[in-house]
């Protein structure tokens, strides 16, 4: 694999005396959809603004297409387009008008996309800002940055507030792009869509990377959920290394198995005749769960939000 | 320098956010300005009026301090009315364009920032210099063709040179503090509170370049408010003392630029506190919240204005030493005063401007049930179990509580130091009724307010102009030469002039009375209408 479209390596970044920050890692490559998962104020967006430049690191490095996002700020964004996640438009201007002005000031804006976008997203540009609904803005907000031509895009919870179907337009859109080749960093807490898209995962919590890989690098570290029927009995499973929760229902048999026991445990209930097997992979909800527990708690959300 | 990519782009952005706004300043005081010139050369007809006027004006400190150092008085007659025209609009002009100048840049600069837009901007190809760069030259460009304005209509009446001197120099104490204003604008994390900054810096240095003025002395030189009139127009020209504005106005910017380069976007370089994580019991009901909204605003405004009041009254003693010298002069500006003493007079004649400043303070504070509306804050409580009328009402009463807080404050202040000054503590009570009486002056406006939210809510700002009126009414309406129905529009001009006039109430009573009217006007088209979030 080539450089790192972003590097980042031992940030911190203080809110007064809240560590939003705490020697964070993250590294995106080239071509990939990165997702950046996270519950609020675990410094999802901190670090987005930090690769724009609109904060200053207070320690740790940030590499940004090769440059430093706070000195070649103005360089790095004709080669970069951004969606908030939270977007204040002028109230007394137009969507379109909005979207003409937040792409003037991006590299490359394509007219044609521009319009390709508004058709997609089944957005008025003529109506006032303040006319707008939540989803509304943020369509704005979503043409706006995804019609450049940058080769980043930084995504910071970019559908909130959007239904299901622009939801699905939006998931198309940015496969369209990732086979155009750009890289994609999409800050999200929403599994469903990270699954979807991502091809590399970092779980971000109080501050710090807790897990980064491939989906598949990630899945080994979770458990498979299986339903069986066995001809002779499975009881002895519940004194198996690895297997949790074992429910009954019906003669079915439900649990689940970690992804380092799941060969012996496979190899044990195919002893017992196997009737029917239904597997189904870890998700990344469950990942998730593991991670941000009942005990954690994150970041003083106002510290990291701002 | 990568710090100014974008600053085209911005400009042309705020340009087009205030196309409506800027017109609106420049043409307003512009010919506030000009009309009141023009009537100089009809009101000034004799020798003799002029020098009665320049000896009483520059003869007591409350007129130096609301003028200026009158530069070429010596020289005024009916022909070369110039100096008298700069002297008596040269203070207003400059408070009226600082004002222009803190506003337009605060807007763009904080404002915008605040509200989350400047962060949408910045992460595109824009440097960091770029939105402030633009602000202060778009408040800069304003100022500039508002002075040239100035100078070519006081050219019609007057000496060309002196006429563009005036100009030029207001325009420089626009520029100046404008870039105050983009200086503030990084310090604070609130536009509110940096644009309180930035006016009480104005009002700081505006006060102690009249110090200076009034003692003659070089204090005037640590103020920009005093090189600008240093320019002395009509009066042998210094023209060298823009370039001292200018110098002052760009190095603002460039410590602007200093914090810029060192600051996080959103934030600010004062701390800000943190707050309660639990709302008080005063919190749970609306008329609490209604408070809790102006605290800060409130505590400002009864700070400010008793510190003004104290000013004024303070500033007694020494204008009856200089009247005392001055002798019978002052006669002919003032008629017959009847009773009252001339300090009395006095008094009586500048607590108006006080009580007019004190109501800027109440529609600020009623101004916030059109903004609670129109941001939305109101729905998430009206959809709960509190009723309309109710809401309103605590808004409505916590303006006008807190309003006869800030007049009385005042009115302590003035009376206080007006009570030591002559020597005598009886004084007191009588100072804090006159100011006092000025309250249902101020409802009428608070009601007009009310109307205009029940029954045309998107029409709101029109109370704006409603006060302009008065403020314009009350410092130069009778230069205008006016028609006196239109003066009788002005609730403040029917206020009875304590303590130099008898409190007469059927006066106050009548505009009581009128204020409840708008009132239950405002209140029922409220109850009849729905939200409006325009």
């Amino acid at each position: 694999m080539s450089e790192p479209v972003v590097e980042c390596a031992g940030l911190v970044k203080y809110f007064g005396k809240v560590r939003a920050l705490d020697g964070l890692d993250l590294s995106v490559a080239p071509g990939e959809v990165h997702g950046f998962l996270g519950p609020n104020g675990s410094g999802k967006t901190t670090t987005i603004r930090i690769l724009l430049g609109l904060l200053r690191a207070d320690g740790g490095r940030a590499t940004l297409l090769g440059g430093d996002p706070w000195n070649d700020s103005v360089e790095l964004h004709r080669r970069v387009a951004y969606v908030p996640g939270e977007v204040a438009l002028w109230p007394n201007l137009t969507g379109g008008e909005a979207i003409d002005i937040i792409g003037r000031t991006q590299g490359a804006f394509d007219e044609k996309r521009r319009a390709e976008l508004l058709e997609r997203f089944n957005l008025d540009p003529a109506k006032k800002a303040r006319t707008y609904s939540k989803g509304n803005r943020q369509k704005v907000a979503i043409v706006a940055g995804l019609s450049s031509d940058a080769e980043l895009l930084l995504l910071d919870e970019p559908t909130s507030g959007l239904d299901p179907l622009m939801e699905a337009t939006f998931q198309h859109v940015i496969r369209e792009m990732k086979a155009e080749g750009r890289t994609v960093l999409l800050s999200s807490h929403i599994l469903a869509q990270v699954e979807a898209l991502a091809d590399r995962v970092t779980i971000i919590r109080q501050g710090k990377a807790v897990e980064s890989g491939s989906l598949d690098e990630l899945r080994h570290l979770t458990r498979t959920s299986i339903t069986v029927v066995t001809e002779r009995s499975a009881d002895a499973l519940a004194h198996k290394q690895g297997v949790h929760s074992i429910t009954r229902e019906n003669g079915r048999l439900h649990f689940d198995v970690d992804a380092e026991h799941l060969d012996s445990t496979i190899a044990y209930l195919s002893g017992l005749g196997i009737r029917s097997l239904i597997s189904r992979p870890p998700t990344l909800e469950q990942l998730f769960l593991r991670h941000y527990d009942a005990d954690t708690e994150g970041v003083d959300e106002q510290g990291a939000a701002r | 320098m990568s710090g100014f990519t974008g600053t085209w782009t911005m400009t042309r952005l705020f340009l087009r956010r205030d196309r409506v706004r800027m017109p609106i300043w420049i043409v307003s005081i512009s010919v506030l300005v000009i009309a009141s010139v023009a009537a100089f050369p009809g009101l000034y007809v004799e020798q003799g009026a002029i020098d009665a006027r320049n000896a009483l004006i520059m003869g007591n400190p409350f007129g130096i301090a609301l003028t200026g150092p009158g530069h070429g008085l010596d020289e005024a007659t009916p022909d070369n009315l110039g100096p008298v025209a700069v002297n008596e609009m040269s203070a207003s002009t400059i408070i009226a364009m600082a004002f222009m100048g803190i506003f337009l840049v605060m807007r763009n600069t904080r404002g915008e920032e605040q509200e989350g837009r400047l962060e949408l901007l910045r992460a595109g190809i824009v440097g960091r210099y770029a939105a402030v760069t633009a602000a202060f030259l778009l408040a800069s460009l304003a100022a500039l063709v508002l002075g040239v304005l100035l100078g070519v209509g006081l050219s019609g009446w007057y000496d060309i040179a002196g006429s563009f001197a005036f100009g030029l120099s207001m325009a420089s104490v626009t520029i100046v503090f404008a870039a105050v204003g983009v200086l503030c604008a990084q310090l604070t994390e609130h536009s509110r509170a940096a644009t309180g900054l930035a006016t009480t810096t104005f009002a700081v240095l505006f006060t102690v370049r009249a110090i200076g003025d009034i003692r003659d002395s070089w204090v005037i030189w640590l103020s920009p408010v005093g090189w600008a009139q240093a320019i002395r127009p009509f009066a042998d020209e210094r023209w060298w003392t823009l370039g001292l504005t200018g110098a002052l106005a760009l190095a603002l910017v460039a410590c602007a630029f200093f914090v810029i380069e060192r600051r996080d976007v959103g934030a600010g370089v004062l701390p800000t506190r943190k707050g309660r994580p639990r709302a008080s019991a005063a919190l749970a009901s609306p008329l609490g919240l209604a408070f809790r909204l102006q605290r800060g605003a409130l505590t400002a405004w009864t700070v400010g204005m008793f510190v003004f009041g104290a000013t004024l009254g303070s500033l007694v003693l020494e204008g009856e030493r200089m009247l005392e010298a001055l002798g019978d002069a002052y006669a002919v500006y003032f008629g017959d005063v009847g009773d009252a003493t001339l300090m009395e007079t006095f008094l009586a004649g500048y607590l108006v401007f006080v009580a007019v400043t004190a109501a800027g303070h109440a529609l600020q504070a009623v101004s916030q049930i059109r903004s609670e509306e129109a941001s939305g804050h109101a729905e998430a409580q009206l959809a709960g179990s509190l009723g309309k009328g109710r809401w309103a009402a605590s808004h409505v009463g916590a303006a006008l509580l807190g309003n006869v807080l800030v007049l009385a404050a005042a009115g302590a202040g003035t009376g206080a130091t007006y009570a030591l000054a002559i020597e005598d503590a009886s004084q007191f009570w009588p100072v804090l009724l006159a100011m006092l009486a000025y309250a249902p002056a101020v409802w009428v406006l608070v009601a007009l307010a009310v109307a205009l939210f029940g029954v045309v809510p998107r029409a709101f700002a029109v109370v704006w102009a409603a006060f302009a009126w008065v403020v314009v009414a009350a410092m130069i309406g009778p230069l205008l030469g006016l028609p006196e129905w239109t003066m009788d529009l002005d609730p403040f001009a029917h206020v009875p002039r304590m303590p130099a006039e008898e409190l007469s109430v059927a006066p106050l009573l009548v505009m009581t009375g009128i204020s409840a009217v708008l009132f239950v006007v405002g209140f029922v088209g409220f109850r009849r209408r729905g939200l409006d979030f325009g």
